[in-house]
C-alpha cells in the first residue's frame, strides 16, 4: 500500500515500544499502551497500520458564514487536522474533499495542516453550491466509506425539503432515507460507527431557512462533524481525537452510535461505601439487613472502559433502565484512583475494604442504586440507546421566524429526524435497544 | 485324668498342705488333674489343721468358679482340690477318750497290762487323745492303727482308681506323723481285699515326705514336749523306716535343716499353730515333684538343697531348678494380690475393667471375697516364712508403690512411663491385655484371665523372664 | 465449592456473618488455611490423647475435657492470630489498617472455629478411643 508510510511506522512504533514504560508493548499492539489522552485503551486486535481519514466539506452557500474569516470553526478545523496528523497509533492519512452534488478532492495546493486556514469563500467556489441534497451526500460518503476509513463530514445539516410542500412528511421521510442509507452501509463486514459532535461559531454570513429567504445579521450558529468509522478505528479517534475536539470552547455536545452490544461488562457491588443497611456480596447482593432509617441503598461498580461512548452518556441517569421497579439510581460517578466522583454527591472516599475488592481491575463508573422498599427480584440494570434532550433542543421544525428568535438561532431545522434515522436504523441493525445489560443475582432476607 | 491322694499327718502336713495350696493357686506346674488332701490328726481343734483346712476349702470355692477348658491360658488355680468329704480329714474315731480307755486296759489281764506299762508310762496312758499324741509316736502307732476299720479310708479305696497316685506327708520327729506314716503305708500296701481296688492299691505309686527336725520348742516345765528328744526321736524312727518303709515306697524325700529357732510351747490343739516355714515350702515341691514325675516305678530317694545357705533366703539363693519352678508364679501371684488389695477397688473407672465388666457388686460376691481371703493367707504366709529361722524372704512384702522393686535380688527394667506410680503400670498392662480377651466367657474366669496375662507380662516386660 | 463449604462453617450458614470482615476473609482465601490448621489440631491433639500420652492416669473425664480445653485456646490462637495477619496484610496492600470493628468481628470468629474444633474432638474422641489402651471409655 504506502510503503513510506510503512516503514516509518515501523520505525515509529519500534520507538514508541522502546520508549514506553518497560515492558509494555514490545512490539505486540494487542497488549495495554498510554496514548496522548493518558487513558490507558486496550486496543482491538484487527487494528490496520494505516487508515484515511477523509474530510468532507459541504460547500453549499449555507456553509461560507463559517468560514468568513477567522472563525471558530477555522480553529476547530485546525486542531482536527493537527490532531490526526499527531496522531501515532495508526498512521492516518488525510484527505479533504468538497461535497454537493459533486465529489472534489481538494489540497488548495497546502499541506494538510493547513487547509483549515485555505478555506475561503473563493477557495471552496467549486461544484453546484446550491443546495445539496442530503440523501445524495450521505450516500456519497458511505459508498466511499469502505477499507479503513474514517469520514468526517463538516456541515450544518440544515435540512432543505425540496420540492416537498408537506413538512412534516417530508420531514418523516429524511427519517426514513436516513435510517436507510445507514443500514445500506452497514451492510459491508465492518460494523460502523457513528458520532455527531455539535460546535457553535461566529457565523458571518447568509442563513436560508426553508422558504429560502436570505437572512443575516445572525452571529452565531451551530455546525456538527459526522464521524463514520469501523469500531476499531472509531475507539482511535474517540481516544486520541475527539479529546481535542471537545477540549474547545465551540464544543457543545455529541451523541454516539454503536453496533456493538457489549456483553459481560464488569461489575463489582460495594457492600461498604455510601451503603445503607446490610448486604453480603459474594454471590451477587444478599440482603442481610435493611436498614433501620432510610431506604436500603448500595453502589454498584462497572468497567465500561470497553463501551465508546461519551461520559457525560454514562453519567445521565435517564438513559439507564432498571428491569422491575424495585430499585431506582440514585446517582452516578467516576471512579478515579482511591475516590469516587459523583455527578450530584460530589467526592467520597472509596471505603477500604471495597477499595479491595477492585484492587487490580479497571472499573470506571459507580452506579448508586435504592431499593424502595423490600427486595426481592434480580437487579437489572441496563443503558439504554436513546436520544439525548440536547438533540431535541437543538432542533427545530419551523425556521421561519429565526431572525427574532434567538433560540431559534441555536437549532437546525430538521435535526431530530436526521438523527432518529440514524438511531433506528442501528437499533434495527442490532436488534437491541441496549449497549448493555447486567444481571446481578438478589437473594432476599 | 489321674489323682494324686495327698496324705497331710499331723501339724506338719497340715502346714505343707497350706504350702502346696499357694504353690498350687500360683499356678506352679502339677501334672496331676487334681489333688486329693486328706488330712490326719486325731487333733480335733489344731490350730494349723484348721488353718489348712479353712484356706483348702477357699482354694476350692474359688476354683469351682473356674473353667479350664483350654479356652483360656490362665494358670492361677488350675489344679483341682477335690477333697473326699468336706472337712478334709480323715476322721479318727474315738479321739476324745484318754489312751488307756482307747486300750482297754482295764479289761485287760495282768500280764498284758504288765507289758503295757512297760511300753507306755502312766503319763501315756492317762494321755487325753484329744490332743494328739504329743510327740509320742508309741501311742500314735497304736490309735493310728484303725485305718482298716475306718469309714474314710474305705471311701478312699473305692475313689482310687488306675493311675492315680498317693503321697504321703509326714514329719519324723514329731508324734501323729511319726507313728502314722508307717502305719498308713502298710495299710495301702497290705489293703484289706475287703477294700475296693485293694489290688491296685498294692501296686499304686506312693511317695513321701518326712520331714526331719527344723525347729525347736521353747523349754517349758509343764508340757511333754521337748525339743532335746527330737533327735532321737528321728534317729529311731528312721532306724524304724529302714526296714518297714523303703521297699513300700517308691520316692522317698528327706528334708530338713539345722534347728534353728524354737517355737512357743503349746503341746496341741489351738494354740499349735507355727508359722510357716520355707522347709513346709520345700516338703511341697516334693509333692510335685512326685506328681509331675514321670517315671515312678523305679524306687528312688531324693533330698532337697539350697545354692546359698544364708540365714533368710531369696530366690537367688535357690538351686536352679527351684527358682525355675517357683519364682515366676510366686512373684505373679504377689503383684496379683497387691494389686487387689491396694488398687482394683479405685481402678474399677479403669479400660479393662470396664470392658470386661468388673464392677463393684462383683467385688462383694462370695468369689471375690473367697478370693481375697485367700491371698490374705497367702500374704502372712509369705510374711511369716520372711520372719522365720530358717527364714524364706524373696519378697519385700512392703505396700508402698514401688512394686516393681519388690522381688529381691531382681532388678527391674525401668521405662520412663515408670515414673509415674508403677501401680498405674500394671493397670496399663491390664488394659492392653484386656483389649485381647474376648469377652464371652464368666467374669470370674475374665478377671483371672487378665491377671494371669497381666502379671506374666509383668514379668517378661520388666524381669525379662 | 469447598472455598464455599468451609466460608458456611465459619459463618454458620449466614447466621455470624460478620460484613466485610467476612467478605474479606472469604475473598483473600483467609479461611482455608486457619480451618486446615485447626483441622490438624485437633487431630494432633486427639491423637496425642488416646495413643501417645495414653495412661491409665489420664484415662479420666477431667483430663479429656483439658484436652478440649486445649484444644480451644489454640484454635482461638491460630485464627485470630492469622485472621490478623493476614488482613493486615490485605489493607496494607492499598496502604489503609485494618477497620477498627475488626476486633470484635476475629474474636466471634475465633469463637465460631474454636467451637467447630471442639465438636470435631469430640467426633474424632468417638473414633480414636477404640482402638486406645486406656482411655477406651473415655469419654463413655
Amino acid at each position: 500500500m504506502h510503503k513510506p508510510y510503512f516503514i516509518k511506522f515501523l520505525i515509529l512504533s519500534l520507538f514508541i515500544n522502546i520508549a514506553c514504560e518497560g515492558g509494555r508493548g514490545s512490539g505486540n499492539r494487542d497488549e495495554v499502551a498510554t496514548s496522548g489522552s493518558m487513558v490507558p485503551i486496550i486496543i482491538e486486535k484487527d487494528l490496520p497500520l494505516d487508515a484515511t481519514v477523509k474530510i468532507y466539506f459541504e460547500n453549499t452557500l449555507s456553509m461560507d458564514g463559517y468560514i468568513n474569516g477567522n472563525t471558530d470553526f477555522k480553529d476547530v478545523f485546525r486542531e482536527l487536522l493537527v490532531a490526526v496528523d499527531n496522531e501515532d497509533v495508526i498512521d492516518l492519512e488525510t484527505e479533504f474533499y468538497l461535497i454537493n452534488d459533486k465529489l472534489i478532492k481538494e489540497s488548495f495546493g497546502v499541506e494538510t495542516t493547513k487547509i483549515a486556514d485555505a478555506l475561503s469563500k473563493q477557495s471552496i467556489s467549486k461544484g453546484n453550491r446550491g443546495t445539496s441534497n442530503f440523501e445524495d451526500v450521505l450516500n456519497t460518503v458511505l459508498e466511499n466509506q469502505t477499507g479503513d476509513v474514517i469520514s468526517i463530514v463538516m456541515a450544518d445539516f440544515i435540512y432543505s425539503p425540496g420540492n416537498e410542500t408537506d413538512t412534516p412528511s417530508a420531514l418523516n421521510k429524511l427519517k426514513t432515507y436516513t435510517k436507510e442509507a445507514f443500514l445500506k452501509a452497514g451492510i459491508a463486514d465492518k460494523d460502523i460507527e457513528t458520532t455527531i459532535y455539535r460546535f457553535s461559531s461566529r457565523f458571518d454570513g447568509i442563513y436560508y431557512n426553508i422558504n429560502n429567504s436570505h437572512i443575516k445579521g445572525i452571529n452565531h450558529r451551530p455546525y456538527y462533524y459526522f464521524v463514520i468509522a469501523p469500531s476499531n478505528l472509531m475507539t482511535v479517534f474517540e481516544k486520541q481525537i475527539s479529546p481535542q475536539l471537545r477540549n474547545n470552547k465551540g464544543f457543545e455536545n455529541e451523541i454516539s452510535f454503536s453496533p456493538r452490544y457489549f456483553e459481560n461488562i464488569p461489575y463489582q457491588v460495594f457492600s461498604a461505601t455510601k451503603s445503607n443497611g446490610r448486604i453480603n456480596t459474594r454471590n451477587g447482593i444478599e440482603i442481610v439487613d435493611y436498614p433501620r432509617q432510610g431506604n436500603l441503598e448500595f453502589l454498584v461498580a462497572l468497567d465500561l472502559t470497553g463501551v465508546p461512548l461519551h461520559e457525560d452518556y454514562f453519567l445521565n441517569k435517564d438513559n439507564y433502565h432498571l428491569g422491575n421497579d424495585q430499585f431506582i439510581i440514585k446517582d452516578i460517578g467516576t471512579i478515579n484512583g482511591k475516590k469516587l466522583n459523583f455527578k450530584t454527591e460530589g467526592k467520597t472516599p472509596i471505603n477500604p475494604s471495597d477499595l479491595l475488592k477492585i484492587q487490580g481491575k479497571d472499573y470506571t463508573h459507580v452506579i448508586l442504586v435504592s431499593a424502595k422498599g423490600l427486595v426481592s427480584e434480580d437487579l437489572k440494570l441496563s443503558l439504554r440507546k436513546s436520544i439525548p434532550t440536547w438533540v431535541n433542543n437543538s432542533s427545530s421544525n419551523d425556521d421561519r421566524a429565526i431572525k427574532s428568535d434567538s433560540l431559534e438561532q441555536t437549532k437546525t431545522f430538521g435535526f431530530a429526524y436526521l438523527i432518529e434515522g440514524i438511531s433506528n436504523s442501528y437499533i434495527q441493525k442490532t436488534g437491541s435497544k441496549e449497549y448493555f445489560n447486567v444481571k446481578i443475582p438478589v437473594i432476599k432476607k | 485324668m489321674s489323682k494324686l491322694y495327698v496324705f497331710g499327718i499331723g501339724g506338719t502336713g497340715a502346714r505343707v498342705l497350706k504350702s502346696l495350696s499357694f504353690l498350687l493357686a500360683a499356678g506352679v506346674k502339677c501334672n496331676s488333674t487334681s489333688i486329693v488332701p486328706i488330712i490326719i490328726d486325731p487333733d480335733a481343734a489344731n490350730g494349723d489343721v484348721n488353718k489348712t483346712v479353712e484356706i483348702l476349702q477357699r482354694y476350692k470355692s474359688v476354683r469351682s468358679k473356674l473353667s479350664f477348658d483350654g479356652e483360656n491360658s490362665n494358670e492361677f488355680f488350675k489344679t483341682d482340690i477335690a477333697p473326699l468329704n468336706s472337712n478334709f480329714r480323715l476322721n479318727i474315731q474315738d479321739s476324745k477318750k484318754k489312751f488307756k480307755e482307747f486300750i482297754d486296759f482295764q479289761s485287760l489281764d495282768k500280764n498284758n497290762k504288765a507289758l503295757i506299762s512297760l511300753l507306755f508310762s502312766r503319763k501315756n496312758l492317762d494321755a487325753n487323745l484329744e490332743v494328739g499324741f504329743k510327740g509320742n509316736p508309741n501311742m500314735g502307732s497304736v490309735v493310728l492303727n484303725q485305718f482298716n476299720i475306718s469309714e474314710d479310708f474305705s471311701d478312699f479305696a473305692s475313689n482310687f482308681s488306675q493311675g492315680d497316685r498317693i503321697f504321703i506327708i509326714s514329719s519324723i520327729f514329731g508324734g501323729t506323723g511319726a507313728a502314722g506314716f508307717p502305719l498308713l503305708l502298710k495299710n495301702i500296701r497290705s489293703a484289706s481285699p475287703n477294700l475296693n481296688n485293694h489290688a491296685i492299691l498294692q501296686t499304686a505309686p506312693i511317695g513321701a515326705v518326712s520331714v526331719l527336725p527344723y525347729f525347736g520348742v521353747k523349754r517349758d516345765e509343764n508340757s511333754d514336749i521337748e525339743k532335746s528328744t527330737f533327735i532321737s526321736k528321728t534317729k529311731a524312727a528312721l532306724r524304724y523306716y529302714e526296714h518297714g518303709v523303703n521297699d513300700s515306697v517308691n520316692s522317698m524325700y528327706y528334708l530338713g535343716d539345722k534347728l534353728v529357732k524354737d517355737y512357743d510351747n503349746h503341746e496341741g490343739s489351738v494354740k499349735q499353730q507355727n508359722d510357716a516355714h520355707f522347709i513346709e515350702l520345700a516338703s511341697a515341691l516334693a509333692v510335685l515333684d512326685f506328681a509331675n514325675d514321670t517315671n515312678v516305678t523305679v524306687n528312688k530317694v531324693r533330698e532337697f538343697g539350697v545354692e546359698n545357705s544364708n540365714q533368710n533366703l531369696t530366690f537367688n539363693d535357690l538351686a536352679g531348678q527351684t527358682k525355675t519352678d517357683i519364682l515366676k508364679p510366686l512373684s505373679k501371684y504377689y503383684f496379683f494380690h497387691l494389686y487387689l488389695k491396694n488398687k482394683l477397688r479405685q481402678n474399677l473407672g479403669a479400660d479393662f475393667a470396664k470392658r470386661l465388666g468388673f464392677k463393684e457388686p462383683f467385688l462383694n460376691e462370695d468369689f471375690y471375697q473367697k478370693l481375697t481371703r485367700f491371698n490374705d493367707s497367702f500374704w502372712e504366709w509369705l510374711q511369716q516364712m520372711s520372719t522365720n529361722e530358717r527364714g524364706f524372704s524373696p519378697f519385700t512384702l512392703s505396700n508402698d508403690l514401688d512394686l516393681f522393686n519388690s522381688i529381691k535380688g531382681l532388678k527391674a527394667n525401668k521405662s520412663f512411663m515408670d515414673k509415674t506410680n508403677n501401680y498405674e503400670r500394671v493397670t496399663a498392662f491390664l488394659n492392653k491385655k484386656a483389649k485381647k480377651m474376648n469377652t464371652s466367657e464368666k467374669t470370674e474366669n475374665r478377671f483371672m484371665e487378665v491377671f494371669y496375662e497381666t502379671t506374666e507380662e509383668l514379668m517378661a516386660d520388666k524381669y525379662r523372664l | 465449592m469447598l472455598k464455599n463449604l468451609i466460608a458456611n462453617f465459619y459463618e454458620l450458614w449466614g447466621a455470624t456473618f460478620l460484613g466485610e470482615f467476612s467478605d474479606q476473609m472469604f475473598s483473600n482465601n483467609l479461611y482455608m488455611s486457619i480451618a486446615m490448621s485447626s483441622v490438624i489440631v485437633a487431630f494432633v491433639i486427639t491423637i496425642l490423647y488416646y495413643y501417645v500420652i495414653d495412661r491409665p492416669g489420664t484415662a479420666k473425664l477431667g483430663v479429656w475435657f483439658i484436652a478440649l480445653l486445649l484444644g480451644a485456646i489454640a484454635s482461638v490462637l491460630i485464627a485470630f492470630v492469622s485472621a490478623n495477619n493476614g488482613l493486615t496484610d490485605v489493607y496494607a496492600s492499598i496502604g489503609a489498617d485494618i477497620p477498627p470493628g475488626f476486633s470484635s468481628d476475629m474474636f466471634l470468629f475465633s469463637l465460631v472455629n474454636a467451637m467447630w474444633v471442639v465438636l470435631l474432638m469430640i467426633f474424632l474422641s468417638f473414633i480414636f478411643k477404640w482402638k486406645s489402651t486406656n482411655s477406651s471409655y473415655i469419654p463413655f
